[in-house]
């Protein structure tokens, strides 16, 4: 329950205010949540190919579906032609309804998003042909990377201008995650793109700046979109205030200075002292996490299920928890001891999906539920289907993530004891591995569902205005209303 | 209906508030607030606990980010520690590494072979000749064909392994085997001039048959 | 974000990126590392556009299992000094390749296990990579280059299986991996424990090499 009561006029003016501002939106959110869709179908349908792969691997001949193309090829969609991509319009819809304003030059967003999925396209393709850079994290060549940069800033730029002439109210917490995020994109990016294309670095240094790049974008720049937008929902949606600022303040603090040395795997061939200092940070690093989970825990207070009753609501109750194990397990699995039996596993992989996929997936796709039908004026076509995107894509998570976490700790166990041949230790864990595969059906039923229910409802949105009167008049609803209006 | 067809996206939103919300659109919740509660103090104790540990962690295994201390060496001093100390020592640590790796899977590490299946190195007369022309010869090229080892009656398959070892390593696996103690050899160590001559000799062939190894003199 | 950017790039980039190879702490004078002679360097193109690395990693650590399994000693940044680029993997799905060149120095069997894994390992989980190969009809005489594959993985009768340019690069790739001259940084490791030392990588029902 609010503890403030808004006065009237205030309640009107502020929902004035947002609808303009959601508005302003409408189309930045449509074609970035809708190409963010389509790619979600693309990346989740190579990741159950790859995962079905190990139950025959002899399936999918042909070096465009080889494992080892494959494999990349759907992490990549999945990462930045998805999640990525979703993120940026949740970040712009939420700078734009906590400025209290419309989305400064809104219109930057199209080309914006043009380049960026020109970028993701030609960067799957250059993948599956062959082309990769080998570097895990950033396995695209120069082209689609600048692409991706180019469009990035154009998206960003809009977001920025907002977020300087806000209107003259308090700030909320989420914005300061939300300009910090800004930033941490390109900064990361192009420090990739500087050291792996343009001025190569020898050895060793290309790997480090690839997987420096790849936990930045995930660790913070991700983490801290998802931080915003459940320091704005869990609250909004519980219909109680936020229980700590300060709290929040704190763990946008230490995610700041923490997470963002998280990079380097253990056992890798560099010097011994970046394990170390890595290995601190993930340490440190479950502070903010900590933080982050209580404030949010006692926030949502007995409203769990009001949360859940919300179209995709249930994202985010399951969001919390993936982002609690996926820390606590970053950090134990960090020291050597540890790192030595799970590196190497299928754990590195479940540690990734259940927080890559568990907290800032399902927090995302929570947020693009919520505001679509915000953005445009249309509700979603049936909320049956809705709930069921939501459950799906928490079940696909939690099942892929914790049958790999599984299937690592059986393999490095096994592993870890020399007296068994590799092969035998191999074996160990896949009977939970295959596990996962139902789990990536799963998120290829949820991808696909979101992506009709958002083509259904751009549908609605588009057909309004952008198809001219003619052509609208030979599609069978305009043949309906003609028959209509005659009679 | 074509006026309909004119309306913008903002008077298209205006007309649907008019209305009472679509279902599933819903009343939206109030903006959230934020409140005032102080961080727990728990939590300050947890990031000094966590970063006290974690700085241990560092201290323990960073090796004083020296650019030369790679896991699971402490220091750099544990690194100069272990640097072989002498010539002879040099490579006998080198021919034990390389026995590890690749000849113990057959041979095993007791250098007792495999029943039935390899023969032993342990106080074999191969391996302890005076000389080193019959053992260089048997590992650049490999055995093929009966051949008898101390007194048992094997049917030699080895492989070759010319190509995937240079001439110091052969040596320094020789040196390791020929003056192993544990097993019972204690013949002379071995020089890496020789096998190179040895190799340089014999060029590429066949593997080699017991009867023609016995053809060389042991002495060489 | 600067200061991770000062930590974790900069900083290593101060120590890693002057490196040079440097001569071995053995008995050889000579550099380590040295360039890939022309055919591996190919090999390591075809390694890396074919996604190996997804499954195969090509680094050994510095515990107990690691050095048993895939020794002699540890790999250090030095190793991978003209990789371009290195390709230390992420997971290990299959054996870790830093010293495959040691470990299985014959040629033949590792063509014939890109072509079909199964015909090598039992039940394994390597996809086959027929693309690499090609499948003709036996002309006057049969190439020397042909696989030696027995059924069911043979081709029928009157037909062989070459190689192609890429396989072969890649198995000339795959035997030059070696990473196991002992530098100032990876000395040799001391001996281990005897009955840690049996280690046993040979996967099971699998033909002797």
């Amino acid at each position: 329950m609010s503890e403030t009561r808004p006065t009237p006029e205030s309640t009107a003016s502020v929902s004035e205010a947002m609808k303009s501002s959601d508005a302003s939106c409408r189309d930045a959110g449509l074609l970035l949540f809708w190409m963010a869709a389509t790619w979600a179908v693309a990346g989740a349908l190579l990741g159950l190919l790859s995962s079905l792969k190990f139950h025959g691997p002899g399936m999918g001949s042909g070096a465009v579906l080889t494992y080892g193309r494959v494999y990349p090829a759907s992490n990549f969609l999945l990462f930045y032609g998805a999640l990525a991509q979703a993120a940026i319009g949740v970040m712009l819809w939420l700078i734009a309804r906590l400025s209290g304003r419309p989305l400064a030059s809104a219109w930057m967003v199209l080309p914006g998003g043009l380049s960026w999925n020109l970028g993701v396209l030609s960067g799957a393709g250059a993948i599956l042909t062959g082309n990769a850079t080998g570097i895990s994290g950033f396995e695209i060549p120069r082209g689609p990377a600048v692409m991706m940069l180019a469009g990035y800033c154009a998206m960003a730029l809009p977001g920025l201008l907002t977020l300087m002439t806000r209107r003259d109210k308090p700030w909320y917490v989420s914005e300061c995650f939300l300009l910090a995020a800004l930033f941490w994109f390109p900064w990361a990016f192009s420090t990739a793109i500087l050291f792996i294309h343009v001025f190569p670095a020898r050895g060793m240094m290309l790997v480090l700046v690839g997987e420096w790049q790849y936990s930045n974008l995930s660790r913070v720049w991700l983490a801290l979109i998802a931080y915003a937008v459940l320091f704005y929902m869990v609250p909004k949606l519980a219909r109680r205030p936020l229980e700590s600022g300060p709290t929040a303040a704190f763990t946008f603090w230490l995610t700041v200075f923490f997470s963002s040395w998280i990079a380097v795997p253990p056992g890798s061939p560099v010097p011994a002292w970046l394990q170390g200092v890595s290995g601190l940070a993930a340490m440190v690093s479950v502070a903010p996490m900590l933080a982050a989970v209580t404030n949010l825990r006692a926030t949502c207070g007995d409203q769990a299920e009001a949360i859940r009753s919300q179209p995709g609501g249930i994202c985010f109750l399951v969001s919390i928890p993936c982002l609690l194990v996926a820390s606590l397990l970053q950090a134990g699995a960090s020291f050597r001891g540890v790192a030595d039996v799970l590196g190497y596993t299928f754990f590195e992989m479940g540690l990734h999906t259940v927080f890559t996929g568990g907290f800032v997936g399902l927090t995302v796709l929570g947020a693009v539920l919520f505001a679509l039908p915000r953005l445009t004026g249309v509700p979603w076509g049936a909320e049956s289907m809705i709930s069921m995107v939501g459950k799906l894509a928490t079940g696909a998570v939690v099942v892929v993530g914790v049958s790999l976490l599984g299937a690592g700790i059986l393999q490095g166990f096994a592993a870890a004891d020399v007296s068994v041949p590799f092969e035998t230790a191999l074996k160990r864990g896949m009977g939970p591995f295959r596990l996962s595969t139902l789990g990536w059906l799963a998120g290829v039923g949820a991808a696909v569902v979101v992506w009709m229910q958002i083509t259904a409802l751009g549908w609605k949105v588009c057909s309004v205005c952008c198809i001219p009167p003619l052509f609208r008049e030979m599609l069978p609803a305009g043949k309906a209303k003609k028959a209509e209006v005659a009679a | 209906m074509l006026r309909r067809v004119r309306l913008l996206p903002s008077q298209l939103m205006k007309s649907k508030s008019s209305k009472p919300p679509a279902p599933l659109i819903g009343p939206e919740p109030a903006e959230p607030q934020v409140g005032r509660s102080a961080i727990p103090l728990w939590l300050v104790m947890a990031v000094g606990v966590l970063f006290y540990l974690g700085s241990m962690y560092l201290e323990q295994t960073g090796g004083g980010f020296h650019a030369e201390v790679f896991e699971p060496h402490r220091s750099i001093k544990v690194v100069r520690d272990l640097q072989p100390k002498d010539e002879g020592g040099r490579l006998i640590a080198l021919g034990k590494a390389k026995y590890e790796q690749t000849c113990q899977l057959c041979h095993q590490a007791t250098g007792l072979g495999v029943v039935g299946q390899f023969p032993p190195l342990a106080g074999s007369e191969w391996v302890t000749t005076p000389g080193i022309a019959r053992l260089t010869r048997i590992i650049l090229h490999g055995v093929s064909g009966p051949i008898e080892v101390k007194g048992v009656k094997w049917e030699a398959a080895m492989p070759p392994f010319g190509s995937a070892f240079t001439d110091e390593e052969i040596a320094a696996i020789m040196a390791y085997i020929r003056t192993q103690k544990d097993w019972g050899n204690s013949a002379s160590s071995v020089k890496v001039e020789d096998v190179a001559a040895i190799r340089k000799a014999t060029g590429d062939r066949a593997p080699w048959t017991a009867d023609e190894l016995l053809k060389i003199p042991e002495s060489e | 974000m600067g200061t991770a950017w000062c930590g974790l790039i900069f900083a290593p980039h101060l120590q890693l990126g002057a490196l040079q190879p440097a001569p071995s702490v053995g008995i050889s004078s000579a550099l380590y590392p040295t360039r890939l002679e022309g055919r591996s360097q190919q090999g390591a193109e075809v390694y890396r556009s074919l996604g190996c690395a997804h499954c195969h990693s090509q680094n050994v650590r510095g515990n107990v299992a690691d050095l048993s399994r895939w020794g002699p000693r540890r790999t250090v940044s030095r190793d991978y000094l003209y990789d371009e680029p290195p390709l230390p993997g992420t997971l290990r799905i299959g054996p870790d390749l830093s010293n495959a060149g040691a470990r299985q120095p014959d040629a033949a069997w590792h063509l014939a296990h890109l072509y079909q894994p199964r015909s090598k390992v039992v039940k394994s989980l390597m996809p086959p990579y027929p693309f690499l190969f090609e499948v003709r009809k036996i002309g006057e005489a049969p190439s020397p280059k042909a696989l030696r594959l027995e059924s069911p993985y043979a081709p029928p009768e009157g037909f062989e299986v070459v190689p192609k340019h890429e396989a072969e690069v890649l198995v000339a790739y795959l035997l030059d991996r070696k990473k196991s001259v002992a530098l100032f940084e990876a000395p040799m490791p001391s001996s281990l424990k005897k009955e840690e030392a049996g280690a046993t990588n040979a996967p099971t029902g699998a033909v002797a090499p």
